[in-house]
């Protein structure tokens, strides 16, 4: 019997056994102390007493794992008692929400935060807006590109009751009120614009709330703040200062509630911007927007009209003088032009200068024609898409740069000049001397001003122009400073509508035939031709309104929108199309004759049945 | 020790007297003490699987238990074997730990050894030591309904009440542990 063998074999289990004798009396004497024979001594006895007291008679009897465990316990249980102790202190000595906000509210009242200073900052696609005041930033918001969706394209308007700025962040201009840009950049990305120091506004209204609530302390512009809440309000208070750094409001639409507090007076200067440095006035434009006297000038390398490539090494060691040109454009290759001028001034000079011309915006084609007839021996760097007048910040041609040895910027002139005045500006420079300016070159001949036709003296208009003789040829400048020619028209039939500034009727035309251009421009060339100088407001609505600007030259065609043709001094209007006045509209056929002349107001549905009889290759209907 | 039933012979209060005076002064505990001790340490040294620590802390357990409890005797046993009942209490308690600890540990070993094998034959039981050394690869519960059923001789129902098991979970301990019982009593010694 199993059961029978193993009762038997433990009862050896049952014999009296001796222990270890020091066990034995340690034992003895611990008893001995329990029963009262002998006095608790030594660190022992102390133990046993706090071991007593605290109900923690002897630890779990097992193994030396769970001795250890137990005084692991006993441990975390003294760690739990400080951390509990040091956070119930850290509770009582935190400084409450109604204290941080009436503190803050004072620090306002007290008139302490002395002034206001508003700063701006263009970073990358977004806008950092910033509202200082003397004790640190009162407010920062910014505005990714999602926050700038609603606005014209890369353009972000601050606005308060007071003032309104507005940045364009793709022509990097600033400007304040509603006019035009201000402020246009050297080329460059715009960083910091302002401060502007303005006088102290009101204190922020009192706001108060029935239960403060304080939110964990976090960080608003790299500085500690205190946060504390009040339903869904949030509120981020400087903790050195006090100044209130940030407020949360989901009733206020983020986009709309910059600028100040409610309450507070902004004064107009708050938006008062200022010029950065590299800005410049466009009523007092440079012949640069990119180069600066003193200052290196860009690189310059390209192909060369004949073969081979120039670099900038080139201009290297000795002081040279760059003109950038196109052929079509009369001031640069008239006889007498710039180029002309160029030649008869610093040909002689080869010696002791660098000499290169660049043909900005200048198909390679019609400059090598035009080079046929008027050779020159001066080096031709072609730049037919004009990247590098734009990278030398030219907006006008033609333009004379003058390099010192070391590559440095010594003089810029925009626009036309004299042999003689270029030979004393390069004599100059070759003496070390400073550059004169050149003399200001007359007036061309004043034009008359176009007669604006209106629906009543429509019978007064006159044309030069008869049907079925070709149609003048003209090279032509754009809105967008591009130089093009009534090559590219070739080929389809065209249409050009003539107007000035101001013309109310004009306008009306412009936009029947911008609208005929989104529908028709794939059979019919349609352009503008802008007789007069134009007003800033005009041109801000050509380039705002529904006229894409730039215009492109793509793939042989116009694609990019209606080209608005700049005629300043009526060349083409007055002289080519040989017209009196505005509007008018001059058809042309595929073949570059005259179809038909229309002068005075022409309604929308007349010039639809005027292009349709254009596109079908018939006469033209009576309006 | 043997049954605790078949040493009631004396009156209660003779023996509550007995223990009274075993405290009365040192040297009377002295003497108590120095009787009482082999037999309790004894008890639990082999009980434990001869793990010498654990009997020495269950010794200490059930001593100042009883001079805490000391009053409570009521002598309806000898003060030894009282001692005793205390001990295997502490004894009860020290394996419902290691079990408790043990559980996770142990459980795929458990499962290992629940071979049902109670066919198997018993064979030379009679050595302490390897008795104790087979018994301390047990695992806790089996050890312990092995030693209060065997070695104490406590029915299937007592031994359930004091490690809290129900009585078939008990019976099935047992049988396991018989069973482990004699493959680790069989490697102990093989060895």
């Amino acid at each position: 019997m199993i059961d029978d063998r193993l009762r038997a074999a433990f009862r050896t289990f049952d014999a009296p056994l001796d222990p270890d004798p020091a066990f034995a009396e340690r034992l003895f004497d611990d008893l001995a102390v329990d029963l009262g024979y002998r006095p608790e001594r030594g660190l022992a006895g102390l133990r046993r007493r706090a071991r007593r007291a605290l109900g923690l008679e002897r630890p779990p009897v097992g193994a030396r794992a769970l001795r250890l465990a137990y005084l692991a316990a006993m441990l975390g249980l003294l760690v739990a008692l400080a951390i509990g102790a040091a956070l119930a202190a850290g509770q009582f000595l935190q400084r409450s929400a109604e204290d941080i906000v009436s503190s803050s509210q004072a620090l306002y009242r007290d008139g302490t935060v002395p002034a206001f200073t508003m700063t701006i900052r263009y970073r990358d696609a977004s806008v950092d807006r910033f509202l200082w005041n003397g004790a640190g930033s009162l407010r920062i918001e910014t505005v990714s590109g999602v926050g700038l969706q609603g606005l014209a394209a890369g353009s972000y308007v601050v606005s308060t009751p007071q003032g309104r700025g507005t940045f364009d962040a793709g022509a990097d201009t600033w400007s304040q009120g509603s006019g035009p840009a201000l402020w246009p950049l050297r080329g460059l990305p715009l960083d910091w614009i302002v401060p502007v120091e303005v006088p102290a506004g009101q204190a922020p209204p009192d706001y108060t709330c029935p239960a403060w609530l304080r939110e964990p302390d976090g960080t608003v512009a790299g500085r500690s703040v205190y946060h504390v809440t009040c339903g869904s309000l949030g509120f981020w208070i400087d903790t050195d200062t006090l100044v209130l750094l940030r407020r949360d409001d989901p009733q206020v639409d983020q986009l709309e509630a910059i600028g100040f507090e409610p309450g507070v007076s902004a004064p107009a200067e708050a938006f008062a911007l200022v010029k950065p440095p590299g800005a410049f006035d466009p009523a007092d434009r440079p012949p640069s927007t990119v180069l600066v006297v003193g200052q290196p000038a860009p690189t310059l390398s390209g192909p060369l009209l004949g073969g081979g490539t120039f670099t900038s090494a080139a201009l290297a060691g000795r002081p040279s003088v760059v003109l950038f040109w196109a052929s079509w454009c009369p001031p640069c290759s008239d006889p007498g032009g710039a180029l002309d001028a160029l030649g008869a001034a610093i040909g002689p000079r080869r010696s002791e200068m660098n000499v290169v011309t660049v043909a900005s915006w200048d198909a390679p084609a019609d400059l090598a024609a035009y080079l046929v007839k008027h050779p020159t021996e001066l080096p031709v760097v072609l730049d037919d898409d004009g990247a590098r007048g734009r990278a030398w910040g030219f907006i006008a041609i033609p333009s004379f740069v003058l390099l010192d040895a070391e590559g440095r910027v010594a003089a810029v002139h925009a626009g036309a000049i004299t042999a003689a005045d270029l030979d004393r500006m390069a004599e100059a420079m070759l003496a070390g001397r400073p550059i004169p300016s050149p003399a200001p070159l007359p007036d061309p001949t004043p034009r008359p001003n176009p007669v604006i036709y209106t629906g009543e003296s429509g019978a007064t208009a006159e044309s030069g122009l008869r049907i079925g003789d070709p149609a003048p040829e003209f090279d032509f400048g754009l809105v967008d400073n591009r130089g093009l020619s009534t090559n590219v028209f070739r080929g389809r039939p065209t249409v050009v509508l003539v107007i000035t500034d101001p013309c109310a009727t004009c306008l009306v035309m412009l936009d029947d035939l911008a609208r005929a251009y989104t529908a028709r421009h794939d059979s019919v060339n349609l352009a503008a031709l802008l007789w007069g100088t134009p007003t800033p407001e005009l041109l801000a609505g050509i380039i705002d309104g529904g006229y894409r600007y730039p215009v492109g030259w793509r793939d042989g065609g116009l694609a990019e929108g209606l080209p608005v043709i700049l005629d300043g001094d009526g060349y083409i209007s007055s002289d080519q199309f040989a017209l009196s006045g505005v509007p008018a509209v001059v058809f042309i056929d595929a073949g570059w004759r005259v179809a038909g002349v229309h002068l005075g107001p022409l309604s929308e549905a007349d010039l639809a049945a005027s292009l349709d009889a254009l596109e079908g290759g018939r006469a033209l209907p009576p309006p | 020790m043997s049954d605790p039933a078949a040493t009631v012979s004396v009156r209660s209060e003779e023996r509550a007297a007995e223990l009274a005076g075993a405290f009365a002064s040192e040297a009377a505990f002295r003497a108590f003490y120095e009787r009482a001790l082999p037999r309790v340490y004894g008890y639990l040294f082999t009980r434990c699987g001869g793990d010498r620590a654990v009997a020495e802390e269950l010794t200490q357990l059930t001593f100042t238990t009883a001079v805490r409890k000391r009053r409570s005797y009521d002598g309806r046993s000898d003060p030894i074997v009282w001692l005793t009942g205390i001990a295997r209490h502490k004894l009860a308690d020290h394996f419902r730990r290691l079990d408790h600890d043990e559980h996770r540990r142990l459980r795929l070993v458990v499962r290992e050894v629940a071979v049902d094998r109670e066919h198997a034959a018993w064979r030379d039981v009679d050595e302490r030591e390897a008795l104790m050394g087979a018994l301390a690869r047990l695992p806790a519960l089996q050890r312990a309904v092995l030693v209060l059923h065997y070695a104490d001789g406590l029915p299937v129902r007592d031994v359930a009440a004091r490690i809290g098991r129900s009585e078939s979970a008990t019976e099935s301990l047992l049988t396991r542990g018989r069973e482990a019982l004699r493959l680790a009593y069989q490697e102990a010694t093989d060895d």
